[in-house]
């Protein structure tokens, strides 16, 4: 669960990135969290990793502030980042390991776990070799190995879909879906309305650091006009600002 | 013409630009400013070293050599730099393949690069050549002219050991093409060079010894028949020359060492026309697939984080070739050189004199504040903890968002660095220990002093790095190589050097003592410095956007 509480961010330009947005992403659903470029997502989303300080409010994660206790908040959470290129002279294998240390994965059970995330992205070859050879869905596959190995609370991903080929962004998809259903949160950040509208239980629309609705899709086209596309209705929502 | 200065202007754009804002440029004179003044002392204790050398040769009527030693440690300064500047920038730089499908010659390109790494150079060598130029003027009584030669000598003297530094360089990388494995063959080829050229200096050292007939230095002294300085330079061409230019004023001389820095530049073009984009071409990454075997793997131990994080620390330093080069090679290189001119010093010094020096208080506390000067200047060359943050790059956001406190990390961090130097310096030690007999006490009090150079160094690396980390580059060399921290952090590691050598010549009564007060107040130091790091580095992390 993630609890967004009326955050504010400027840049040192004087612009406000993220203007008191307030928002409440539930335990066992898919958050879509969809804006054109320059909206706000990422910034939105390092803010709850702790990447960033929120200038004005607070952020919990599955109830711990991200301000006042960042190291438990940090450990609920499985973070994707947009950029994939992770100490790349180290072998996969040695990312996961190093990942599985840094958020206590206990040694019983680490190989096995490591050993199936291999088999489900087809990586086990890859292991032994260096990310620096990986291509970029590779390595798109390692970080999010990486991310699953501690089964976190809250798995939050930023445009996780983008350079993946079509089998394993289905099986990206498939593991959201499942990770969701036992009782986790999954939010990412997208401007491919395709993928928000098969994946995402509930989305907010973000523009210009506003958050312009908050809603399942089926809402987002009853408060606007019928039988429009989605891209259409997102383009007129974000046109008006 | 042209083109190379856009190729030259367009790389140091790429160098610099991002780490100094308009905002801090103010800020940034100011610091660089301190550094003058904090460096002040070195310069002021290393040309009274020149100043009281010259005496002591001039007594036997060769003060002149004093010139040609300084031209000729310089000239090593400027090409064991070289190698480590050339695979850098005529390799290891990701902008090379851009300019590959210019219309550009390919002379244009080595030429700009030269021109580069000269620049670098010219750093470089400043801090040596500028006090032995002000030591020598000052004690020779120098007028105008012999500073205008040494302005002129200043900038042609790299040309021709740089030259040397990139033919070997490009020799060795122009058989890349066979290489499997990009990253451990740069690692390989840099290794070579200095050991070719490390090779080269002992050989041309014995070479300058047999003909002398092995008189030692110390006779050869006393004797006064041979001039040393011809004997030197006997073997290194051009210096004899601009020696002779810079002690008599004497332009034709000036012109033959102007003609050879010409002509190694010429001989640097053809090579480079030859073999240059053979080596270029020749560097692609390779993948190396093989069957990965789970149950003979034992890569899923477990450990505490801050060992991993140290692990991690210490496998991305020794398998990235730029950071190997530019921040662990040189803990092993300068023992190693060390070691090596010592050995071969043997024969033309009488050493049982040196090693009956060796002994009582006013030695033993010159050697426990020659060991902190020593491994203070090697730590300081090394920048592991003063590009720590900057070697993140875009990944700084990982040391962010990981459940690990940043005090933590910053340990990981300071110890990976403490124990690249540690180890450089253990078997420096030792081999000193060894080789002059030491008393254990005293190797004890120049262990002590060393490691507090260590600390000192690895402290104020990760304070500067912190406060104001490069972390927009899109190629490693600039994380360290065109890192003004790296730069601050070796200022200030000089500068506390220079503080040494002042205590050094002001205190020297009953010195050991001294020294045992040194590490002291140094270890008192570097505890408030941790301190003061630990206090700090969460809130510099945290800041950074």
């Amino acid at each position: 669960m993630i609890n967004i509480q009326n955050v504010t961010k400027t840049y040192g330009s004087g612009i406000k990135a993220v203007d008191g947005i307030t928002l409440d992403i539930n335990s066992g659903e898919i958050f879509g969290f969809l804006g054109p470029n320059g909206a706000g997502k990422t910034t939105t989303i390092k803010m709850i990793t702790g990447i960033l300080p929120a200038d004005e409010g607070d952020i919990l994660v599955d109830g711990y502030s991200i301000k006042n206790e960042p190291l438990s908040a940090k450990m609920n959470i499985g973070y994707v980042s947009d950029d994939p290129n992770v100490f790349e002279r180290l072998k996969g294998l040695e990312y996961l390991n190093f990942m599985a240390d840094i958020y206590k994965v206990p040694a019983e059970g680490r190989k096995e776990k490591i050993l199936s995330l291999a088999e489900e992205f087809e990586m086990t070859n890859a292991l032994a070799d260096k990310i620096q050879s990986y291509s970029h869905g590779m390595r798109q596959k390692i970080v999010v190995m990486g991310v699953l190995l501690h089964d976190p609370n809250v798995w939050i991903l930023d445009e996780p879909l983008s350079g993946l080929d079509p089998k394993s962004s289905y099986k990206l998809k498939e593991i959201m879906r499942s990770h969701a259903d036992k009782g986790n949160t999954v939010m990412f950040s997208t401007h491919v309305l395709e993928v928000a509208e098969k994946v995402c239980d509930r989305i907010a629309v973000i523009n210009k650091g506003h958050i312009l609705f908050i809603g399942t899709l089926e809402e987002m086209k009853a408060t606007l006009a019928k039988d429009t596309s989605l891209e259409k209705m997102f383009l007129e929502m974000t046109d008006d600002e | 013409m042209n083109n190379i200065l856009s190729l030259v202007k367009v790389s140091l754009n790429m160098a610099f630009r991002g780490q100094v804002g308009k905002k801090r440029k103010i800020k940034k004179w100011l610091i660089g400013l301190g550094l003058l003044v904090w460096l002040g002392p070195m310069v002021y204790a290393f040309s009274e070293i020149i100043r009281v050398m010259y005496g002591v040769f001039e007594s036997f009527g060769q003060g002149d050599a004093i010139i040609v030693l300084g031209l000729l440690i310089t000239s090593m300064i400027v090409f064991i730099f070289g190698i480590f500047y050339t695979i850098g920038s005529y390799y290891m730089s990701k902008d090379i393949p851009t300019y590959l499908y210019m219309p550009l010659k390919p002379w244009e390109i080595t030429s700009a690069r030269f021109l580069i790494v000269l620049l670098y150079e010219y750093i470089t060598m400043l801090i040596f050549y500028l006090p032995m130029i002000i030591g020598f003027g000052i004690a020779s009584g120098m007028g105008v002219l012999y500073y205008l030669m040494a302005l002129l000598i200043f900038i042609f003297l790299p040309i021709l050991p740089l030259a040397l530094a990139s033919i070997i360089i490009m020799g060795i990388m122009s058989f890349a093409k066979k290489a499997m494995n990009k990253d451990r063959f740069t690692m390989i080829a840099s290794i070579l060079g200095l050991v070719i050229g490390v090779g080269l200096n002992v050989a041309f050292q014995g070479l300058a010894r047999s003909a002398d007939n092995k008189d030692g230095l110390q006779e050869l002294l006393m004797s006064g028949k041979l001039s040393i300085a011809e004997n030197i330079a006997r073997y290194f061409p051009g210096l004899p020359n601009a020696a002779k230019a810079l002690t008599d004023g004497n332009f034709l001389h000036l012109l033959i060492f102007i003609a050879i820095a010409a002509v190694a530049f010429t001989l640097f073009l053809v090579v480079a026309k030859a073999i240059y984009f053979r080596g270029v071409i020749g560097i692609n990454q390779s993948v190396s697939r093989r069957e990965f075997d789970a149950q003979k793997s034992n890569g899923f131990k477990s450990a505490s984080p801050v060992k991993t994080y140290l692990a991690k620390e210490l496998k991305l330093i020794f398998r990235t070739p730029i950071f190997f080069m530019n921040l662990a090679l040189i803990d092993i290189i300068m023992p190693l050189m060390l070691i090596v001119s010592m050995i071969v010093a043997v024969g033309s010094v009488d050493l049982a004199s040196v090693k009956s020096m060796v002994t009582g208080n006013v030695t033993g506390g010159i050697l426990v504040t020659g060991a902190f000067i020593l491994f203070v200047f090697i730590s300081a060359m090394n920048g592991i903890t003063a590009t720590a943050i900057s070697r993140e790059g875009k990944q700084l956001q990982i040391m962010q968002f990981i459940p690990m406190h940043y005090r933590d990390q910053m340990n990981a961090k300071l110890l990976s660095g403490v124990i690249i130097s540690m180890a450089g310096m253990i078997v420096t030690l030792v081999f000193l220990v060894i080789f002059f007999k030491i008393s254990l006490g005293i190797a004890l009090l120049m262990f002590l002093a060393g490691t507090n150079a260590v600390i000192l160094t690895r402290l104020t690396g990760m304070f500067i790095d912190a406060a104001n980390p490069k972390l927009k580059w899109d190629n490693e060399q600039k994380a360290v190589k065109q890192n003004m921290n790296l730069v601050f952090n070796m200022l200030i590691g000089l500068g506390a050097a220079g503080v040494a050598v002042v205590l050094l010549i002001f205190l020297t009564q009953s010195i050991l003592w001294n020294s045992v007060i040194f590490i002291a107040v140094l270890a008192i130091a570097n505890f408030g410095l941790y301190k003061l790091l630990d206090n700090r580095f969460p809130k510099m992390l945290a800041r950074i956007e």
